[in-house]
């Protein structure tokens, strides 16, 4: 508690300054919000290693299903340039295929990604990449081999896209986004253990950004 | 979903050459540049200077992040396969595959 005397008489001041500093970029940036659907397409889960007691262990890679895309971004280019920054969020169900004999398993993961975007900023085409961190919530469904198991695994996104505009403020795009990250699973197979695997996915996305 | 494949990309195409419209903030960022020195190039900022262009694909080289460059298997010192432990009998149908 010896910092609450500091947080009353400090932090008033400092997000004020924050807001005076920051409120001239947001007042001449570019924001916009868009939504997106698409395909991704998932490589295996590779390396897949037994955790917990089943440390050591390996098995074969884990063949994920095409599935379905969908999410939003929302982003901002300060004084309209070509660098900008944006928070995407995107959920696909790849789902883990039967391995031979062995059942499939539902698999689901969100995509939280903020990037920084690089732009060339034409009046009507705007081709750009980005790239950053990307935090990954991945949710294995029970079945008869597993038990249901969320795990939160950090990875990075890396991206690449176009967008034209169809009015002076509505823009449609597509993009291609490559994810990289590893999962674990700790509890994947109850109190006997579970698998880490490394997850890699394409995704190709269209969308409709709205710019204010 | 080869078929959907298909229709998605026809489908982008098609949408795309509908793109005819002009951005309203780059329109009028254009329109401010008109009097200043960037003739010759309305479309855009006058890109200078050898650094302002980077690799975000720089996340990638070695040593990066989270694998400590050492995912892929590409750091093991010896090619000879190590053994494999053999599953123990209560493990998951999984790693009793061979592979």
């Amino acid at each position: 508690m010896v910092w609450m005397p500091f947080v009353r008489s400090r932090f008033p001041v400092a997000v004020s300054v924050a807001l005076l500093l920051l409120a001239p970029v947001a007042t001449r940036a570019e924001w916009y919000a868009a939504a997106q659907l698409g395909v991704n397409f998932a490589d295996p889960i590779r390396n897949v290693r037994g955790s917990g007691s089943l440390a050591g262990l390996e098995a074969p890679n884990f063949n994920l299903k095409t599935s379905p895309a969908f999410g939003g971004k929302l982003g901002f280019f300060p004084n309209h340039g070509i660098l900008g920054i944006e928070l995407d969020v995107s959920h696909s169900t790849p789902h883990i295929k039967n391995l031979d004999d062995v059942p499939g398993i539902h698999l689901s993961v969100t995509n939280i990604g903020p990037s920084v975007i690089l732009r060339y900023p034409g009046v009507t085409w705007q081709p750009y990449i980005g790239g950053g961190p990307a935090v990954l919530v991945a949710h294995l469904g029970r079945s008869s081999t597993t038990e249901s198991d969320t795990q939160v695994s950090l990875g990075a996104n890396v991206l690449v896209g176009i967008r034209a505009f169809v009015t002076p403020k509505v823009a449609l795009f597509t993009e291609y986004k490559y994810t990289d990250s590893t999962f674990r699973f700790g509890g994947a197979f109850g109190p006997v253990g579970g698998f880490d695997g490394t997850y890699r996915a394409h995704q190709l996305f269209m969308g409709l950004s709205y710019h204010f | 979903m080869t078929r959907s494949i298909t229709l998605f990309f026809i489908a982008g195409i098609l949408l795309f050459t509908a793109g005819c419209a002009e951005s309203l903030h780059q329109g009028q960022r254009g329109a401010g540049w008109s009097g200043q020195s960037n003739a010759g190039y309305t479309d855009g900022p006058a890109y200078g200077g050898a650094g302002y262009w980077w690799n975000p694909f720089g996340y990638y080289g070695s040593g990066y992040g989270w694998y400590g460059g050492g995912y892929g298997g590409t750091h093991q010192s010896s090619n000879a396969p190590a053994p494999r432990p053999t599953p123990p009998d209560n493990a998951p149908p999984q790693f009793q595959k061979k592979y």
